[in-house]
């Protein structure tokens, strides 16, 4: 995804966007007073700052007179990360000997490094070794195998 | 026989501690069971092992990987990576080193000496004043950031929300948890540092490496001359900042590193070196830390207030020992006070001993082709973080703030400061408060008591510093448009 706009501007809005929205998440909880301050007290102010740096970031961006390009490599970011979070559901059933693999390969797929040998001895030395430090030495809580 | 223990202790600290993704909490985690074996009193010397062996674990990950295992370590990846990329990663390695031993060393005097009159001056603080204090401490975070401080600000404040989702202690409330019960805790400090320097680098190091961008070169292990020379007064300032902070109850230790580095960064003649590699970035933060981590034991002894979670195991420990942490233990219990004592600073030198020689492994293992890394450390960062509580959802967290530190590092946002707010989030609400509900609403305390007065006038000071010439920066830039 490519980007003309400014990266004040970007992350301007992104700040004013996550302020408005935990300002209003945190109308729901009790304001309290000053003497005696409620769960939703600060939670305010700190969203209410952030809208405000948002939006004197955001206008710092706009008045800015310099092209700039940004390029954000979505596949990479999202696969990676999506991944990474799968890793945990993939652990616990499927265990250690499919979770760890799937997370080599695929991160060195989307990577762009895309040696079928070295991907393979990665995963396999990988795996060993994990297996060796958190499973059997440390008698870690970690699946080997699939429950 | 307790030497044996805790030279084993500082040993799998430091291994574990070296594993990407395996900071001190994790690492204490994962090697407590070991300690079931060992007769109680060994136990409790082969914990402070292992605490001081994964410290120096983690700096290492944070100098030659760019990634924090906890909140001190941060600091050390802002200039130590630098170094590293720089191919001084060995100095920054050894530096790391020699500064904790020498903070230790100093530490573990002031404690032998001065651990009444220490704990006395830690007594004087009180609510407004700790929140003061962390005031101090987060203008010091922006005075951290290399970027823009318009930026820096919000990131704090994101990071504080962030701190203080979970379950508010106060009302029992459940804060930004969205009924997710992984969060009813709060979001531990490991995911969230992990995804934004861990994943987030090396998807941004990906993109680079496209591009045919060299990550990992390597130069002499051992700092020069001119590194040691600029070291030294950094490190002795670190550890007097390190040791004052760190007899606070409660946390003064965190903000150690931190305030070691912008005290560095202001008073150096070249400020613009910080944050591309500046020695004194990495020696002074790091002595600060050790320090800390060892004063801390002074209000832990004395008053029994643990600073941290792994504190409380080993007043948990003592506790099983007999031994009620207050101040009467050095009296009572002399033989274990020395005790600790003696094996902090064996520690510190068991470690010296360890760490030095391995320097060279460790650069070594880093010269991997980074395409043979990569993998590897992924998959030790999603162990660690899955191994910290078991939970699947922190492995969630750690991704969503890949994407976001990925996004950060686009707009140009430090993630420095949001780790900071993150951190000191949760305690800054509660002494504002206990400070608050006192006063019956009034923020007088803050200005009436001398020491919230002092922190509070130095951060005002510290900003102002900051903000002008950025305002007269921008006048200029107005008058040439």
């Amino acid at each position: 995804m490519v980007t003309r706009l400014n990266s004040d501007l970007l992350a301007g809005i992104f700040f004013i966007i996550t302020g408005m929205g935990t300002g209003y998440i945190a109308s729901d909880y009790a304001y309290g007073s000053s003497g005696q301050m409620g769960p939703g007290y600060l939670p305010f102010w700190l969203s209410a700052l952030m809208v405000i740096f948002g939006i004197a970031i955001s206008w710092r961006g706009l008045r800015a007179t310099h092209q700039q390009v940004i390029v954000f490599g979505l596949p990479l970011v999202l696969i990676i990360c999506a991944t990474v979070a799968a890793f945990g559901p993939l652990l616990e059933h499927l265990g250690m000997i499919v979770a760890v693999p799937t997370l080599v390969v695929v991160s060195r797929l989307v990577g762009g490094h895309r040696n079928g040998k070295e991907i393979l001895i990665i995963s396999v030395a990988l795996t060993a070794f994990c297996a060796l430090v958190f499973v059997w030495a440390l008698n870690g809580a970690i699946n080997l195998w699939p429950k | 026989m307790n030497l044996f223990y805790c030279f084993i202790g500082a040993m799998l600290g430091t291994l574990i501690g070296v594993l990407p993704g395996l900071g001190p909490v994790a690492t204490m985690a994962i090697l407590l069971p070991i300690t079931y074996y060992v007769p109680p009193a060994g136990a409790l010397i082969m914990l402070a092992g292992i605490y001081y062996g994964s410290q120096y674990g983690g700096s290492t990950t944070s100098i030659l990987m760019n990634m924090p295992g906890e909140a001190a370590s941060v600091v050390t990846c802002l200039d130590g990576h630098q170094m590293a990329r720089k191919g001084r990663g060995g100095a920054a390695l050894a530096i790391s080193a020699l500064g904790s031993f020498f903070a230790g060393t100093v530490a573990t005097i002031l404690i032998a000496l001065f651990s009444s009159p220490l704990a006395h001056v830690a007594m004087q603080f009180k609510s407004a004043d700790y929140f003061s204090l962390m005031v101090f401490g987060l203008i010091a975070a922006v005075v951290l950031s290399n970027g823009s401080i318009v930026k820096a600000m919000p990131m704090l404040l994101l990071g504080l929300l962030l701190g203080l989702a979970g379950t508010d202690v106060n009302s029992g409330e459940m804060r930004y948890t969205f009924g997710v019960e992984g969060l009813m805790d709060g979001i531990d400090f490991v995911p969230v540092a992990m995804g934004l320097f861990g994943i987030a680098e090396i998807i941004c190091n990906l993109e680079e490496k496209a591009k045919g961008g060299s990550i990992n070169r390597v130069g002499s292990l051992w700092p020069s001359r001119e590194e040691i020379r600029r070291s030294i007064p950094a490190a002795i300032r670190g550890t007097g900042i390190g040791s004052l902070l760190g007899v606070l109850p409660g946390g003064g230790a965190l903000l150690a590193s931190f305030a070691s580095y912008a005290v560095e960064k202001k008073i150096s003649r070249t400020p613009q070196q910080f944050g591309q590699g500046a020695v004194e970035g990495v020696a002074g933060p790091e002595s600060a830390n050790n320090a800390g981590a060892q004063t801390c034991f002074i209000p832990l002894l004395t008053l029994g207030v643990p600073p941290n979670a792994i504190m409380a195991l080993m007043v948990g420990a003592m506790m099983i020992q007999g031994i009620a942490p207050g101040p009467l233990v050095m009296t009572q219990h002399p033989d274990l006070f020395w005790g600790i004592i003696a094996s902090m600073w064996i520690g510190n030198i068991i470690l010296l001993v360890i760490n030095l020689p391995m320097i060279g492994v460790w650069v070594r293992l880093l010269q991997m082709p980074y395409q043979v890394l990569y993998p590897i450390i992924l998959a030790f960062c999603a162990i660690g973080v899955y191994t910290l509580n078991n939970s699947v959802t922190d492995l969630m967290i750690a991704a969503i703030f890949g994407v976001l530190g990925y996004f950060f590092r686009k707009v140009g946002c430090e993630p420095t400061p949001l780790l900071l707010g993150f951190v000191l989030g949760p305690m800054m609400e509660d002494n504002l408060r206990r400070t608050l509900l006192i006063s019956g609403g009034s923020p007088m305390p803050f200005f009436e008591r001398p020491i919230s007065l002092t922190f509070l006038v130095a951060s005002l000071l510290v900003l102002i510093i900051l903000i002008l010439p950025n305002v007269r920066r921008t006048r200029v830039d107005a008058f040439r448009e």
